[in-house]
């Protein structure tokens, strides 16, 4: 069957005389740009830090498993930061794409059922908040909280 | 076993290349004549039969002329993007046979097609049979994304895409697809039937009702070519069209706002499909790329792309949603760009 999902990558590249990016990982890293040749400086700072929490995430866990954070940490920074989270994700778009947001996480395994189900527990409890669509740099947010999250498990 | 017997897909120099974007709406084929100028072949994907007042025989109207002189009963067998029954799969045969055979399309080719990217493993086999026994590619068959094909004329005169890293976003009639390039390589290929050229036609149907009080009602295709003539996002004009009333007589009526209103909920559907559920998705897979891939022009395709002044509301809505500045680019002529793309890569296979 002629399905389009199933083309081979590799003859593409060898009828574009185009390198492998698998070819040489050495080179590769070369290859692909870092954040600071295309941002601003400023963005690219944030970037930086957002790769840091990265790494706390992959710390945390030995290698970023997903989902990264299947249930919340028992300390108590760890409450702090999910109810700092909550109330982000509240105060842009309510309660009620606040808990949209959690499911979407599960669904694409950022967090596990358990912690959906602490978070979306705690949502009663916080005041009214925004009405606005989540866009990506929110989800990017929630990711950095997740990172956080799990680096404190 | 001689060299020439030897179809490795790379040294065929008797193989024609052929490019083929068989559309929901219209069928494209690009293929070189005998003096090496590339051909086009562009079609509406329908057909009408009727019966021969003199012999009695069924015949059969293809393309435009079927759309014109029976827009009642055209049969578009390619409506959802794949053929999707016995039915439309032997339409879309008797179509796509005649197509390559009144147009003179070389049996000894090399052919890619380039094929929407549709979740629907029934019409995707049955969109094979149909090209696997048509008589053309006998040397050599190939399909890729529609996405990919249509973005090969945006990015340069050859095929530096495949060597990119970049989002393509395929405007069609029905589907929306987006989907990001790393090196010839898919990643996260979105698609959504709900955001489509043809809910674009429907809600003009419905505007232009509205727009007349109930005095006016246009059927989908002269919906279609309302949208094709006259939508424009950077200079609109309000157009006049005149209708036969049943009892004799004709009616005249403006169209003032029923076209760029359902073209502005499709720009928004769609920025919003882009930047909220495919966008997403990627970088919460791929955060390098991600951020490579929207530094870089976003490739815009598909016959959606043909409106004048699309391109750039696209950039700045899209621009607005992710509050970062986006670069847009389209091929020189998005509707014939998948089969260019197509035939680029069917060159290459050929050793051209």
């Amino acid at each position: 069957m002629l399905d389009p999902k199933e083309y081979d990558p590799e003859e593409l590249r060898t009828l574009a005389g185009a390198a492998s990016p698998t070819a040489d990982p050495a080179d590769e890293d070369e290859r692909w740009a870092k954040p600071a040749d295309f941002l601003g400086q400023a963005e690219a700072s944030v970037m930086a830090a957002q790769l840091g929490d990265v790494y706390y995430l992959q710390a945390a866990q030995g290698g970023a498993e997903r989902p990264y954070l299947p249930s919340l940490p028992a300390a108590a920074p760890g409450a702090r930061l999910a109810l700092d989270w909550l109330e982000f994700l509240v105060a842009v778009g309510g309660h009620d794409r606040a808990e949209e947001a959690l499911h979407y996480y599960q669904r694409v395994q950022w967090i596990g059922p358990d912690a959906v189900q602490t978070l979306t527990e705690l949502l009663p409890g916080l005041s009214a908040g925004g009405n606005d669509q989540l866009a990506p740099s929110h989800h990017r947010t929630s990711l950095l909280f997740v990172a956080r999250l799990a680096a404190l498990r | 076993m001689s060299a020439d017997d030897e179809t490795d897909g790379f040294e065929s120099s008797e193989s024609v290349p052929v490019g083929v974007k068989l559309g929901s709406t219209r069928t494209v084929v690009r293929h070189p004549d005998a003096s090496g100028a590339t051909q086009t072949v562009k079609t509406l994907t329908c057909l009408a039969t009727y019966e021969d007042a003199i012999t009695g025989s069924e015949r059969v109207l293809f393309g435009e002329q079927a759309a014109a002189e029976y827009p009642d009963r055209v049969e578009f067998m390619l409506r959802s993007g794949l053929p999707e029954d016995d039915e439309r799969t032997g339409l879309a045969r008797r179509y796509f046979d005649e197509l390559v055979e009144t147009n003179g399309v070389p049996q000894d080719s090399t052919v890619v097609y380039a094929i929407p990217t549709i979740d629907n493993d029934a019409g995707l086999a049955n969109l094979s049979s149909v090209i696997e026994e048509s008589a053309i590619g006998s040397v050599e068959m190939r399909s890729y994304p529609e996405s990919l094909c249509s973005s090969i004329p945006a990015m340069g005169d050859g095929i530096e895409a495949i060597d990119d890293v970049f989002v393509a976003v395929n405007m069609g009639s029905t589907n929306l697809e987006a989907c990001a390039y790393r090196r010839g390589e898919q990643l996260v290929p979105f698609s959504t039937g709900s955001v489509t050229g043809n809910h674009v036609d429907r809600r003009i149907v419905n505007n232009v009702e509205e727009e007349t009080q109930g005095r006016v009602r246009v059927d989908l295709t002269t919906a279609r070519e309302y949208k094709e003539v006259h939508g424009d996002f950077d200079a609109f004009e309000p157009f006049s069209d005149v209708v036969q009333q049943p009892g004799g007589g004709s009616h005249e009526f403006t169209i003032e706002t029923s076209v760029m209103d359902a073209l502005n909920w499709y720009l928004d559907e769609a920025v919003d499909s882009v930047a909220n559920e495919f966008l997403p998705d990627f970088a919460s897979e791929y955060m390098k790329p991600y951020q490579m891939a929207l530094s870089s022009p976003i490739a815009l395709t598909g016959g959606m792309a043909c409106l004048p002044g699309l391109a750039d509301e696209f950039r700045r809505r899209l621009s607005e949603e992710l509050d970062r500045e986006i670069e847009v680019v389209t091929p020189p002529e998005p509707d014939t760009a998948a089969a260019e793309g197509a035939v680029r890569i069917a060159k290459r296979l050929t050793g051209d």
